[in-house]
């Protein structure tokens, strides 16, 4: 098992910042181009989430990633430390066509194995991302 | 994110490169804003070089959508990759934006609209 945990600060270049390390840890492990663009993409909108609405793009504040590959699942932990922004209860309804966000948690859902909200110790929301590697490629053929 | 941009037709195309995310879709926004202060609203984007997206990009998409459509503009699109189509699928803004194949076939419905 590899252990990667990186501390973010809370502004917009961060998230390039993340994507790269990200990229790089993916590359490392050699994790197949599909699953890695899915990983990618799925912690941006987890880490986006965390930027805008946990943080509310506060400098102070920081966004913590946590980056566990075994042979089996990859499982990433994004936390803020914002007051819990999400309704952890259940579903979101689909956005307007025409809204500039909200689309986040249905691309998160689309692509992770599963999904988790949270309350991290520190209060703020913690988002658990799981992809199950054998299930991931599975779906992937069966497409 | 890389762009660059240049006008053919009474249309301006912008060549998109990289990650489409928070700080880059921000970015093209604040580009093609240059435009709309010269009263251009027919703005195509080629997205051959997009390697990645996120609804953070997608949002500015629908930014720029939504001011081109009050104006009575267009806002035209080409080459996703398959990986890109799929997130406009996923998320249903399929439907809602104009998606061409290939840059060619986009423009070529310009010059349609305009002499129809």
């Amino acid at each position: 098992m590899a252990m990667y945990r990186h501390t973010y600060q809370s502004v917009p270049e961060s998230e390039e910042q993340m994507m790269d390390n990200l990229q790089s840890i993916l590359a490392q492990h050699k994790i197949e181009d599909s699953l890695a663009g899915a990983i990618m993409l799925t912690v941006s909108e987890a880490f986006v989430n965390a930027f805008v609405h946990g943080n509310k793009r506060e400098l102070s504040k920081t966004i913590q990633v946590e980056i566990e590959i075994t042979p089996l699942t990859v499982k990433a932990s994004v936390i803020d430390q914002g007051e819990r922004h999400i309704d952890l209860s259940g579903d979101r309804p689909v956005p307007d066509p025409f809204s500039e966000n909200g689309r986040g948690i249905a691309i998160m859902r689309h692509y992770a194995t599963s999904l988790i909200f949270s309350g991290s110790k520190s209060g703020g929301l913690k988002v658990s991302i799981q992809f199950d590697r054998k299930k991931y490629y599975e779906s992937k053929i069966l497409k | 994110m890389g762009t660059n941009a240049k006008e053919e037709g009474g249309v301006v195309i912008i060549n998109l490169d990289g990650r489409l995310d928070l700080a880059s879709g921000t970015a093209l926004k604040e580009q093609i804003k240059g435009f709309f202060e010269q009263e251009k609203y027919s703005i195509h984007l080629n997205l051959s070089g997009v390697e990645f997206i996120n609804s953070s990009g997608l949002g500015s998409l629908v930014s720029i959508m939504k001011v081109v459509r009050l104006k009575k503009g267009r806002l035209t699109l080409s080459n996703l990759a398959s990986y890109v189509q799929e997130i406009f699928d996923i998320t249903q803004l399929s439907h809602i934006f104009e998606i061409y194949a290939i840059e060619e076939e986009a423009l070529n419905s310009y010059n349609t609209v305009s002499t129809s």
